[in-house]
């Protein structure tokens, strides 16, 4: 992987501020502290995975307690310690490991792996520009994610446990050490942590909005984005909103925690002890957390999401349905994502004035999600679909959101959340649209961008097997939870064995726990064929999937700077498959329309006017005028 | 030997059986003076095991460990012998996270039944390994666990048929190519068939669930509200159900349909139909503005009713790992109660000065009248808690420092529900539902729906939350 220089400082695009040309990269800039966006991607993309076997071996942990309540373990004490006493998990432990599952997962794996990852390795190559606006900020994002990332695993290895009243960390359980052990130095840790993401996930998430709307390539106007780009966009602006309101949350429940102050505190007795803090609210830290939570829960799809649309528009080698409808239901759901934050607190006792709002702002939201739904199955109608792992990754994502989806609409309504709220159905509802679909979406990135970011190929068949038997293994996991939630079996119970009607369940437990298991085994097929096929892969060519996207169009050999002579210049949209009339079945985004037979030369969709081809850099006005032509307020 | 083994557990069963059948049967069990295996379950089972350290130390070899004498002053209050400074009990204070127990105020009787209780258990538990023993018959007599082992064992060796045969195909393919330099098998096309397999075979296996999961799930709502939040759960799950099952097939089929066949077949270029994609906007809007009004509306008949002056009030105190009830009383007022009060001899925190508390009642177990409504007021010590009534369809937070409610009728009583799913050991039963804590799991309290003959005597058997000279306790007596 020869490191040739890009001709740097070109006529036009960016001026390259990071000039590497005059001295050579040493092991340490190359691939620790390397400012390059694909390589930081990588990064990401290999920390997000460790962390996600860190968190599915802990969920497999609670997975045992729950599918064998009454056995023991030995050997877990010989790992555990006095956590797995006798080989039983202990009920505190039991709580850290839900806790810590869930932090891992969303934020670690879904937030930073699959975001972290994409938008880094696609955002320069999909808008033809030379690196991100600044490439120094992106290396100190990923290292200060890095160190949160280290700080929340030594979480795991202190005496009193890691954090452990939920991921939510509702305080007072999470303030006060009195409450449970996990409470001390472990919510601290957690905290710390959480800091530093946050700090991480805001320099990250400035970058990227700053890259798209500064360094496109000439004509490549917003409206030509690949979807892609466009969820990473809103992915980002969701995070820049949402994010310091979760560090606010964060620094008040440090301030309770370690300097006195009430904030969320009010009225407790504890271990035997009338504290002296009134005039908190609890609820208040539910407001502040879930003002970033429920955005969360969309920045962790959209991403996934716009991958999807990519890879089946790709595969399908169809156009993707209804452009401006994708990117128009992006902007939609990141707008009404924040405000439907109180469906999450229908039963805390918020004033129920309130849910009624929030509940006609949630089932709102589910008209995007529709629509986007609908869009993808427009999209394989009439294709001539290929099945490519990463295609097989995006179907599946497209039903693991829909049956997850569809649950969303009982839970969003206040009413029928009374009895379903915190249980079980909620488990396998967030599982499924959030967990297994983002999940999913990273799964068909990977195997989609993998020749990409390593120039190999991956095992085809290996893929094919992983995706089937993690897609059977993901329904066989959650979908049985349904039935336990509407039985009103609540989540984060240790056991069921002190209430008769969860005691039934005994036999579907063990059945997911074994599924469970199975399904985590078949992750170890990805792991041996990403690792193996880094060396053993066939060299992959440069456009493996025939795309239109720019990607495809820089060198397979990596170098700092993406292209070696001039960036491309973009002249149509990125979908135009299978244009008839056309000698091949996809026309790559830089192809001139002087150089298409006659009738080809307009464009199929009309997303763009003709004179925005000259605009290197559309000023704000611009891209309002084409955000309204994009959502159809505007005749181009 | 052998045959010994086999018929001890069988008699054992038959006797639980009867006793079973005649506790479960006869209603009068219901108002029965709590045995000690009751007043363990509902007061200590929160925090203590008796083999296992949980909030509290394993409580099997107590009697050796402290004597009786002991034991009854620090069950009664427990503070007390701690401030006293006795020193087992400042180093077992120490030892526990300094979490009070609370007191209970018992009568000797009562504490020796719980005593003997956990001296039996002890003894059951110390028996166990050798009953396990005696085969599987006793297994499968109590809920089928030998079932379970033969399905899952049948599962992983399903599922490791099903990997062994894609890898041996994978082979297969591979040996057929080179030597005949054709395909036998095309992977587009397997893998767009198995979408139809995967179709085929997980529509079965929802069908299955249900069958088999539908009846597991809670029973016929017990409270008013309740029966309509399940008739909106209905019309909500068949319009999901619908869009479910058709967005699959086609989701499942479309692959299968529009596979690459090979290398003439093309896709058709087409990129948006704004007509269609206006249809598809609006009818999911309708359809949920529908439910949206009809989840509003029922929402603000649950949640914005105020509680008459008839309603029963109740408070429910929540803390870490137990509920609290206490009854208004015969002046049908609930006395003042300060967070600052709460200590060992008085773990709600009422105020002793307080007119109306003198005759408040801490019951043990909550009796609603079957048709009358109750408003539960709902109070935490410590930490966040969710009171949770699965079967009434009833769910609240309680939080500390902001005292929160639910108002709702029950319409079953016990006795007719126990009727009604032919569960002779039914009880209503109060959950929490909002992570606390260690033993989190294992909050509960018995709820009991009767009419109201048998509430008023049951309310007329209660104590009072400050204790009163001891004349209530003779008063208990076998009906």
């Amino acid at each position: 992987m020869s490191h040739s220089n890009p001709s740097a400082s070109t006529a036009h695009g960016h001026d390259h501020g990071h000039d590497h040309g005059h001295h050579k990269e040493t092991f340490l800039t190359k691939y620790i502290f390397s400012q390059d966006h694909k390589m930081i991607g990588k990064q990401y993309l290999l920390t997000g995975m460790f962390m996600a076997v860190v968190a599915a071996l802990l969920s497999l942990l609670f997975r045992l307690q729950l599918g064998w309540p009454e056995d023991t373990f030995p050997w877990l004490e010989s790992i555990l310690g006095d956590w797995a006493k006798g080989g039983r998990l202990d009920p505190s432990f039991y709580l850290a490991l839900v806790t810590m599952h869930g932090t891992i997962m969303v934020f670690f794996v879904l937030t930073a792996g699959l975001s972290g990852t994409f938008s880094n390795l696609l955002i320069p190559l999909q808008i033809g520009a030379r690196d991100m606006a600044s490439p120094f900020l992106n290396m100190l994002s990923y290292w200060i994610f890095f160190l949160s990332t280290v700080i929340m695993l030594l979480s795991l290895f202190i005496e009193s446990g890691p954090a452990a009243a939920g991921w939510t960390i509702y305080p007072p359980l999470s303030a006060l050490p009195q409450a449970m052990p996990g409470s001390g130095l472990g919510m601290t840790l957690w905290l710390i942590s959480m800091t530093l993401f946050i700090a991480s996930s805001l320099m990250a998430a400035l970058n990227y909005i700053t890259t798209i709307l500064n360094l496109r390539t000439p004509g490549m106007t917003m409206t030509r984005m690949p979807l892609t780009v466009w969820s990473f966009f809103t992915t980002a602006i969701l995070g820049v909103l949402s994010f310091p309101v979760l560090l606010s949350a964060a620094v008040l429940l440090i301030f309770d925690r370690s300097f006195g102050t009430s904030f969320y505190l009010s009225e407790i007795f504890i271990a035997g002890e009338t504290l002296n803090r009134t005039g908190g609210s609890p609820i208040l830290f539910q407001h502040l957390f879930w003002f970033l939570g429920h955005p969360e829960v969309y920045i962790v799809l959209m991403p996934a999401l716009g991958i999807t649309s990519e890879v089946i528009a790709t595969n399908a080698r169809k156009p993707i349905f209804g452009y401006r409808a994708m990117v128009g239901s992006l902007l939609g759901i990141s707008f009404l994502s924040f405000i439907v934050w109180g469906h999450h607190m229908f039963v805390t006792g918020m004033n129920p004035f309130l849910g009624n709002v929030f509940m006609i702002l949630t089932l709102v939201i589910a008209v995007p999600s529709a629509v986007k739904t609908f869009n993808y199955l427009a999209t394989l109608w009439k294709g001539n679909i290929r099945f490519t792992p990463g295609m097989l990754f995006a179907i599946g994502l497209v039903s693991l959101f829909i049956s997850g989806g569809l649950t969303g609409i009982y839970l969003g309504n206040a009413a029928l959340d009374i009895n379903l709220h915190d249980t079980y159905f909620v488990v396998a509802h967030f599982h499924l649209v959030m967990g297994s679909a983002s999940l999913f979406g990273m799964l068909a990135g990977v195997y989609h961008w993998y020749p990409r970011m390593f120039g190999r190929m991956m095992n085809e068949k290996l893929g094919y097997l992983h995706f089937w038997l993690t897609f059977a293994a993901v329904y066989m996991v959650f979908f049985p939870m349904h039935f336990m939630g509407i039985d009103g079996v609540p989540r984060r119970y240790y056991n069921f064995t002190g209430f008769e009607y969860m005691a039934e369940w005994m036999d579907l437990n063990r059945f997911i726990s074994i599924s469970a298991i199975l399904g985590s085994a078949a992750q170890l097929i990805f792991i041996w064929n990403f690792f193996s096929s880094m060396r053993m892969g066939k060299k992959a060519p440069m456009n493996p999937w025939n795309s239109n996207t720019l990607e495809w169009t820089a060198p397979v050999e990596h170098l700092h700077g993406n292209w070696p002579g001039e960036i491309p210049h973009v002249h149509r949209w990125p979908y135009d498959y299978s244009r008839p009339g056309a000698s091949e079945d996809f026309i790559p985004q830089t192809v001139k329309d002087d150089d298409l037979p006659e009738e080809l030369r307009k464009p199929s969709v009309q997303p763009v006017p003709h004179h925005a081809e000259k605009e290197a850099v559309p000023t704000e006005t611009l891209l309002f005028s084409r955000l309204l032509q994009a959502l159809g307020f505007r005749k181009a | 030997m052998k045959p010994k083994r086999y018929y001890i557990p069988m008699i054992r069963s038959f006797f639980i059986l009867l006793f079973a059948l005649f506790v479960g049967i006869t209603p009068t069990n219901i108002h029965a003076q709590p045995s000690g295996q009751e007043l363990y379950a509902n007061n200590c089972a929160s925090c203590h095991k008796i083999d296992q350290v949980l909030v509290g130390p394993a409580l099997g070899g107590i009697d050796k460990r402290r004597d009786e004498a002991w034991l009854l002053k620090w069950i009664r209050n427990s503070a007390a012998v701690i401030a006293s400074g006795d020193q087992y009990a400042v180093d077992l204070f120490n030892q526990y996270n300094k979490t009070a127990m609370p007191a209970y105020d018992w009568s000797d009787e009562e504490i020796k039944s719980v005593l003997a209780y956990i001296k039996e258990e002890e003894k059951a538990l110390a028996n166990k390994p050798k009953a396990a023993d005696g085969g599987t018959a006793a297994a499968s007599a109590n809920g089928g666990g030998g079932a379970t082992r033969g399905e899952s064992a049948l599962m992983v060796l399903a599922l490791i048929v099903f990997g062994a045969l894609l890898l041996f195909a994978g082979r297969l393919l591979s040996a057929q190519y080179r030597l005949r330099g054709i395909r036998l098998f095309h992977w587009n096309t397997i893998n767009a068939g198995l979408f139809i397999v995967f179709l085929v075979v997980g529509m079965a296996l929802v069908a299955v669930q249900f069958a088999r999961f539908m009846r597991h799930t809670l029973p016929v709502a017990a409270s008013e509200h309740g029966v309509v939040l399940d008739q909106m759960l209905a019309i909500t799950f068949w319009i999901t159900f619908v869009v479910f099952v058709i967005t699959h097939i086609l989701l499942f089929v479309y692959p299968w349909m529009y596979r690459r066949k090979g290398l003439e077949s093309k896709a058709l270029h087409y990129a948006h139909n704004d007509r269609l994609e206006f249809a598809w906007t609006v009818v999911p809007a309708i359809v949920l503005t529908i439910l949206v009004l009809y989840g509003t509306k029922v929402w603000r008949e649950i949640t914005q009713s105020e509680p008459g002056t008839d309603a029963h009030e109740i408070e429910l105190f929540a803390y870490q790992y137990a509920w609290q009830a206490r009854l208004p009383g015969s002046d049908g007022v609930l006395g003042r109660h300060d967070y600052r009060l709460i200590g060992a001899t008085n773990s709600m925190g009422i105020d002793p000065e307080s007119k109306e508390a003198q005759d408040d009642l801490l019951v043990p177990e909550v009796y609603l009248p079957v048709g009358e409504p109750v408003v539960l007021r709902l109070r935490a010590r410590d930490v966040i808690h969710s009171a949770y009534l699965p079967h009434f369809r009833v769910q609240m937070n309680v939080v500390p420092g902001m005292p929160t409610q639910f108002v709702f009728t029950p319409t079953i009583t016990t006795e007719e529900m126990r009727e009604k799913i032919n569960n002779y050991n039914f009880n209503y039963v109060l959950a929490c539902n909002k992570i606390c804590g260690a033993a989190h799991f294992n909050m509960r309290m018995k709820f009991v729906v009767v009419t109201r003959k048998e509430y008023d005597q049951w309310l007329a058997k209660q104590r009072t939350y400050f204790k009163k000279p001891e004349t209530q306790t003779a008063s208990i007596l076998l009906p």
